[in-house]
């Protein structure tokens, strides 16, 4: 075919997601999206906040709105500790912080330890999609979009 | 065999650079998340061959790139470049980088530069 | 591929760019009735380009189009461009490319799929190629210019005109060295050819008397695309030998193959410049020096660039952080820690900065100031496409597109544009026959201009169609109950301008280009986030026109802050006619619930912000918090909040788009503003309260 046709870049199935935890769940996601992790700081009230919005905050001059993960996952509120953190991920080129209750660290994760999640009742259930077991311990994997609202309309 | 130094801010940049190189020969001796933190890692790692991205936070891949070649006038940078980056790439060959690759690129393409140059 | 957010936005950046140069370029044409040779070269090398990035991307729709687009262009350099008879459709099938990518990149921008189909704008292109291939094959008999031989038709482009496109090398050489030619070819995919050939280059100089090179150009995009067909050729002569020299080629990245071989001085092949100077050196030794300071000088011309490109992310840093400066200045001059002791030598150092800082806050705005000619040049496409498919005549005539504005202000002034001047095609000028029966010109016009004066920007569009119909407005605006004042009190204005309220259409239809249900109000909208102002004004008959006045500096605001509970607000000084304590007995309740305020004589309704923007940590007590009284050209009232902080300026920035899925409601919320004690302000839009 055409020689400026680039080819797909060589897959490499081991991805790097990182581990956090809301509540007594761990839970991953794909580092890729990751920006940068940043101490919990206090926020900025903004008019007429959904529940699980907790403000927006200033990132070097730039204006990052930031949610809690607890209420957006469903988890009952708890005020956060010195371990909880902002992790600051990039959604649609603008930078979007989420509450966590700690970060653990970066692991890789294989096609192969990947499963489906079970299906469980509840709203909020498409918001992990994937669930890893590595080293006997279960991660659920982040379904970005869904927990984010990014597939949906605005 | 050569030592390898990776210097990108972005950790996913890393993360692909140093997953190419896994099969090859050459090992990763460190990485460095900006230009400053690659000058540190250079005088302390003495790497065989730099991967210098261009824009980064603190020092930037071209000041690095002059802070290394006053160090060492041989040493081996290749510039980690994108499209729109010409001007730049440019002047890093002018300050002494070995070549560039430009982003995105495959595993061949940084393993033929690094081979090259080790 | 390796996703890259940052290579995609250079790539929507790039590519938009070079469409909008290629349009101005084809309406420039399009006068004509035809392209010149340059023009012709600018379309090919443009879509080249787009071809490439493209596909980099694997956006194989665009850049399959490019790349057959490409095609045509090269048929059409071929023939010379010159009596083609395809040019209107040459025309139109480019225009509708450019409207293709445009739209494909407006998906991508939205992270919406780019679905466009090309196949219909393929076909054209399919059936105008072979028109234009039996015409060329036509020309070719009857010029008897057969087509070169596809080896040296290759070469010829960067040998057809040495003259120009060679810079002479240095000359200082006696003429004794060896004569070397090296051929050679990178890697495919290698990508970014010019440069690494750049990069030779700079090894190269160092064991040579005297170089060239084809292609002699290294700046553009297109040396790296004859690289890559043609391989790069350097002539030059050394004393070093052709192992010496294989040996630092050798050690290019990418580098697929090389050749050094011997060859005359006077070879033929080599550019005229290191040819001609082997008699000449010698001859000429004593001109040498002029020679080589003007060589030199050649050469450096190349090199030296005078603009460079900046992000505007970084300018607008550095305006956020010379805002944050000015802020921090004022707070440092009225510190209450000085007290009301003399300090002469202070204040004399104080007044020194002030005025650096105003000098660097004008340095700053300048930079940040482009012309609006892009965008006029946008809205000329918008008059030439709906003219066509409304059937009507209308010329736009563009006047002073070298006004500068901040680069925000392109960014608001667009869609506003874009609707007014749709107004004015859909609506505002006449079809040609009613025209001719109103004893007008057949074909309309549109003017488009740009002004300057003191402290505004002032953009006017007018038409000289039918006019606003005062009737029809009074009707619309009493249906809809958004008349203030009975009509007989109201001025012509005052009713053409009922338009830009909220709830105001008087169209009923919608066609592709004006209506989508969007009013004139949003018009008013996006002109009033950047501080502006717009307003109609209407002659029977005669035509319309729209003013729009942007203050110059939009991006720093002189603005009142205040806190409602832990929120904290700004609110454009412009818009304040006073801030007080209330009287509570002056606040009372209309039968319908609204709480209202006598102030100076007159009522006004009463906003309580706590409750507009949903705060649970507020002042409630009316006595114990303030009431302001704010104005705008729109509507007059007075909100009621917990406690007034002093004035600042401060720059204006847009809120993150996330934050619409963040929060029920954002009116009332324009922008925002990070202070020097890096806290968020929330700006107040008046008009959205």
């Amino acid at each position: 075919m055409d020689d400026y046709l680039m080819e797909t870049a060589v897959s490499d199935d081991m991805q790097e997601y990182l581990i956090f935890s809301v509540d007594t769940i761990d839970f991953g996601i794909d580092i890729g999206l990751v920006q940068e992790i940043i101490e919990i700081q206090p926020v900025s009230k903004i008019p007429n906040a959904l529940p699980f919005c907790s403000g927006i905050i200033n990132i070097r001059g730039t204006i990052v709105p930031v949610l809690d993960m607890r209420i957006k996952l469903g988890f009952p509120p708890r005020e956060y500790d010195d371990r909880a953190c902002i992790i600051v991920i990039m959604l649609e080129s603008e930078l979007v912080g989420a509450i966590v209750d700690s970060v653990q660290d970066v692991i890789h994760i294989s096609a192969q330890e990947l499963s489906d999640s079970p299906a469980v009742s509840g709203d909020h259930l498409n918001y992990t999609t994937k669930i890893a077991c590595v080293d006997d311990k279960i991660r659920q994997i982040l379904n970005v979009p869904a927990v984010f609202g990014i597939d949906d309309e605005a | 065999m050569a030592k390898i130094l990776i210097v990108d801010d972005a950790a996913f940049m890393r993360i692909t650079i140093k997953n190419m190189l896994k099969k090859s020969a050459h090992e990763v001796v460190g990485e460095a998340e900006n230009g400053k933190v690659a000058i540190e890692r250079y005088k302390a790692l003495a790497p065989d061959i730099v991967t210098m991205d261009i824009t980064m936070p603190e020092l930037d891949g071209l000041q690095a790139l002059r802070e290394i070649i006053a160090i060492n006038p041989s040493a081996n940078v290749i510039m980690v470049s994108a499209m729109g980056q010409e001007a730049m790439v440019r002047e890093a060959i002018m300050s002494g980088a070995k070549g560039f690759i430009v982003k995105p690129f495959k595993e061949e393409g940084i393993l033929s530069a690094i081979d090259k140059l080790a | 591929m390796i996703a890259d957010e940052s290579m995609l936005d250079v790539y929507i950046y790039e590519t938009q760019q070079l469409l909008e140069s290629l349009e101005n370029t084809l309406f420039a044409g399009e006068n004509d009735k035809r392209l010149n040779a340059e023009q012709i070269d600018e379309v090919f090398r443009v879509m080249h380009t787009i071809k490439g990035a493209s596909a980099m991307m694997e956006f194989e729709n665009m850049a399959k189009l490019a790349h057959s687009l490409e095609d045509m262009f090269a048929i059409i350099r071929d023939n010379n461009g010159s009596g083609l008879s395809e040019w209107p459709d040459i025309f139109d099938v480019v225009f509708s490319a450019v409207s293709y990518f445009n739209g494909e990149l407006a998906k991508l921008l939205e992270k919406a799929p780019m679905d466009g189909d090309p196949a219909p704008l393929m076909e054209r292109l399919k059936l105008l190629v072979a028109r234009l291939q039996g015409e060329t094959a036509a020309a070719a008999t009857t010029q008897q210019a057969a087509p070169e031989a596809a080896v040296p038709a290759a070469v010829a482009p960067a040998a057809a005109k040495p003259a120009e496109t060679m810079a002479p090398a240095p000359v200082y050489g006696k003429g004794e060295e060896a004569y070397y030619k090296i051929k050679l070819f990178f890697d495919e995919n290698s990508q970014m050819e010019h440069i690494r050939a750049f990069g030779v280059i700079q090894n190269i100089k160092k064991i040579s008397l005297r170089y060239a090179h084809v292609p002699q150009n290294l700046d553009t995009e297109a040396a790296a695309d004859e690289i890559r067909r043609n391989g790069f050729l350097i002539f030059l002569q050394t004393g070093h030998n052709p192992d010496e020299i294989k040996a630092i080629l050798d050690e290019t990245l990418f580098l697929k193959s090389c050749s050094v071989l011997s060859i005359e001085g006077d070879d033929e092949e080599i550019p005229v410049e290191i040819r001609q100077s082997k008699e000449q050196a010698a001859a000429a030794a004593s001109g040498r020096q002029t020679e080589q300071q003007a060589a030199e000088n050649s050469f450096e011309s190349v090199a030296k660039q005078n603009f460079i490109s900046v992000n505007v992310n970084k300018l607008d840093s550095l305006l956020n952080i010379v805002g944050e400066i000015v802020t921090a200045q004022s707070m440092v001059m009225s510190n209450a820690d000085f007290g009301s002791l003399a300090h002469d030598s202070f204040d004399s150092a104080a007044q020194q900065l002030h005025s650096l800082i105003n000098e660097l806050q004008d340095i700053v705005m300048s930079i940040r100031m482009i012309p609006v000619s892009t965008l006029f040049q946008k809205m000329r496409r918008l008059v030439r496409d709906m003219s066509k498919k409304f059937g009507k005549n209308i010329e736009l005539e563009i006047i002073g597109e070298e006004t500068e504005v901040d680069k925000n202000v392109i960014d608001y002034l667009s869609d506003p544009l874009l609707h007014i001047i749709r107004n004015s095609v859909d609506h505002g000028i006449e079809d040609p026959e009613t025209r001719k029966k109103r004893g007008k010109p057949a074909s309309g016009k549109i003017t488009l201009e740009a002004r300057m004066t003191g402290s505004d920007v002032i953009v006017t569009v007018a038409d000289d169609g039918g006019g606003l119909s005062r009737e029809k407005i009074l009707k619309k605006a009493s249906e809809k109950g958004l008349l203030t004042k009975s009509e007989s009190e109201m001025t012509d204005k005052e009713i053409y301008n009922l338009i830009f309220l909220p709830g105001f259409s008087t169209k009923d239809e919608v066609t592709e280009y004006s209506g989508r249900g969007v009013g004139m109000d949003v018009v008013r909208k996006n002109i009033g986030y950047i501080g502006g102002s717009v307003t109609v004004d209407s002659e029977p008959g005669k035509g319309t026109i729209h003013t729009i006045r942007i203050p110059l500096t939009l991006t720093i605001v002189d603005g009142m802050k205040f806190n409602v509970g832990s929120m904290n607000f700004i609110v454009p000084t412009v818009s304040v006619r006073s801030a007080v304590k209330p009287n509570v007995e002056d606040i009372f309740t209309d039968p319908e619930g609204h709480e209202m305020i006598m102030l100076q004589g007159n009522v006004y309704s009463l906003i309580r912000l706590s409750e507009f923007f949903n705060v649970d940590d507020a002042v409630t007590e009316l006595g114990e918090g303030m009431i302001m009284h704010i104005a705008s050209e729109e509507k007059e009232f007075c909100i009621f909040f917990d406690h007034l902080d002093g004035e600042y300026q401060v720059v204006v920035k847009k809120l993150p788009n996330y934050l619409k899925r963040c929060s029920s409601s954002l009116a009332g919320i324009g922008g925002c503003a990070i202070l020097g004690d890096g806290s968020i302000n929330l700006i107040i839009d008046v008009n959205g309260l």
